[in-house]
């Protein structure tokens, strides 16, 4: 019996988005054996509110403005119960590890509260399993106070930059408008020096098609991360990404100018999406939710206790990732059974026709599900980015081709 | 050992020439047999994704864990 809130949300999402939710028959690929992955990955959306006003904000800036009807901060029951069900799911899967990602919003406005819940979390968790946590900031309040926080809990912080000061300050700025650049660079030589080393969890840069993929890199570089990953800002065939000058594969052939720069780099820094087309190219599997066939076992917790999906799917349209679910009466386990979410794990039975037609697929796996979006029809198309994630795919293959039958030459010899 | 490299058809028949055959071959050899840095980075994450045969998705892509 399906809970009334979870079948009125169910309707609604069939009237947008018919693949998955009309479309994907789930019993048959029970029959075949499929079972879904638990999650291991939670984001919990600890402050609604943000201090800047990105231009390209999927929160804020995008279809779904849900965050206006929750509360501003998550409200101390529904974090004490947020913390009792992962460690109820912890125990029931035995799982050896979880990860939480304590985000918002802007994560570092709750303050010294932030460490506070890192605590609870460590003292819930830390018996029970690998407890990773990890909170994801736009850097402007990374200070030595709030750094001694994360570092006294082991708190892996990721921070947002966009390259290049000129190119950040375009897009990451106050809600004055004030560009960001130089307290994000202020908050990364914290996050560098040798303390806090182990708190450096590393960079996310949004794609700019018409910055410089050189000037990225290399600033990027300079704040030497232990990982660097590049996101295709987030768009879909209802909204596609700005393509300057009319240019086809404009985000392709920047990857590739910022590929040529990590490739050639004597001491390179990890960078995810390179290493994840590398590694899917080679036969293993990827970890992104940009690209490959692995299943996403991810959820977000809201500031109200509603679970939801990913919050990136807010850019296709308002309630896109409801699933009628709440942490305060439901456990984790309950999204498995939510459409969305069994379609994010079900590999190529998620791809469309003309994906399964293409050679590319095991390794682009359709592209972010986010990007695949088209009204009415939902998400099973082509990304959105296919030419795009077809050129640097292709780009990386050649390259990586000569190198590896060299270097299997040698072995060999 | 590595898994074997992707040579896949769409089911229209297009095809991709193969990449080296390396399934026969160890993995940490070829890295230390003089792969450079990013390949190396990247082979090396693929002998570490051996451990988890499900390759699930992270939430985040900016945390090294």
């Amino acid at each position: 019996m399906i809970p009334a809130a979870v079948a009125t949300i169910r309707a609604e999402q069939q009237e947008r988005a018919a693949w998955p939710y009309r479309e994907l028959d789930v019993e048959p690929l029970r029959g075949a054996g499929w079972r879904p992955v638990p999650v291991r990955d939670v984001i919990i959306k600890v402050h609604q509110r943000c201090n800047l006003a990105c231009t390209y904000c999927y929160v804020y800036q995008h279809e779904d403005q849900s965050w206006e009807d929750r509360p501003a901060v998550m409200p101390p029951e529904t974090w004490r119960t947020t913390v009792d069900k992962l460690a109820r799911h912890v125990r029931r899967h035995g799982m050896p590890q979880l990860r939480v990602i304590l985000h918002g919003g802007e994560p570092l406005l709750l303050g010294a509260r932030l460490g506070e819940l890192a605590a609870d979390l460590r003292t819930a968790l830390d018996g029970e399993c690998d407890l990773q946590i990890g909170v994801q900031t736009n850097g402007v309040l990374l200070r030595e106070r709030m750094m001694a926080q994360l570092r006294t809990h082991r708190v892996k912080v990721g921070v947002s930059v966009d390259g290049t000061k000129p190119d950040h300050d375009r897009h990451r700025v106050t809600h004055g408008g004030r560009g960001t650049f130089d307290k994000v660079a202020a908050a990364l030589a914290l996050l560098g020096q040798e303390e806090n080393r182990a708190s450096y969890g590393g960079l996310l840069c949004t794609v700019a098609a018409d910055t410089d993929p050189v000037a990225t890199y290399r600033t990027l570089r300079a704040f030497d991360p232990p990982l660097i990953n590049f996101l295709l800002p987030h768009a879909n065939w209802e909204h596609p990404p700005p393509r300057p000058d009319g240019t086809v594969t404009p985000y392709g052939d920047w990857l590739v100018e910022a590929f040529e720069c990590w490739y050639r780099d004597p001491e390179p820094p990890r960078i995810q999406f390179f290493e994840d087309v590398i590694v899917l190219l080679l036969g293993g599997k990827g970890t992104s939710e940009q690209i490959g066939l692995s299943p996403a076992a991810l959820v977000v917790v809201e500031t109200d206790g509603a679970i939801e999906q990913v919050d990136a799917l807010k850019s296709a349209y308002p309630g896109a990732a409801a699933t009628g679910l709440d942490i305060r009466h439901d456990e984790l386990d309950a999204v498995l059974d939510d459409p969305g979410v069994i379609a994010r794990q079900i590999g190529l039975a998620a791809l469309g026709d003309e994906c399964a037609r293409c050679p590319v697929r095991r390794v682009c796996g359709g592209g972010h599900y986010v990007h695949r979006y088209r009204a009415g029809a939902g998400f099973r198309n082509p990304s959105v980015y296919c030419a795009d994630l077809k050129r640097i795919i292709g780009h990386i293959r050649g390259r990586i081709a000569a190198d590896i039958a060299d270097l299997t030459g040698k072995v060999e010899g | 050992m590595v898994t074997k490299p992707l040579q896949d058809a769409g089911t229209d028949g297009d095809q991709w020439a193969p990449l080296a055959e390396v399934s026969d071959l160890p993995i940490s050899e070829i890295v230390t047999r003089g792969a450079d840095p990013a390949l190396a980075l990247s082979m090396q994450r693929l002998v570490r994704s051996l451990d988890d045969p499900d390759g699930v998705i992270s939430a985040f892509s900016s945390f090294v864990s």
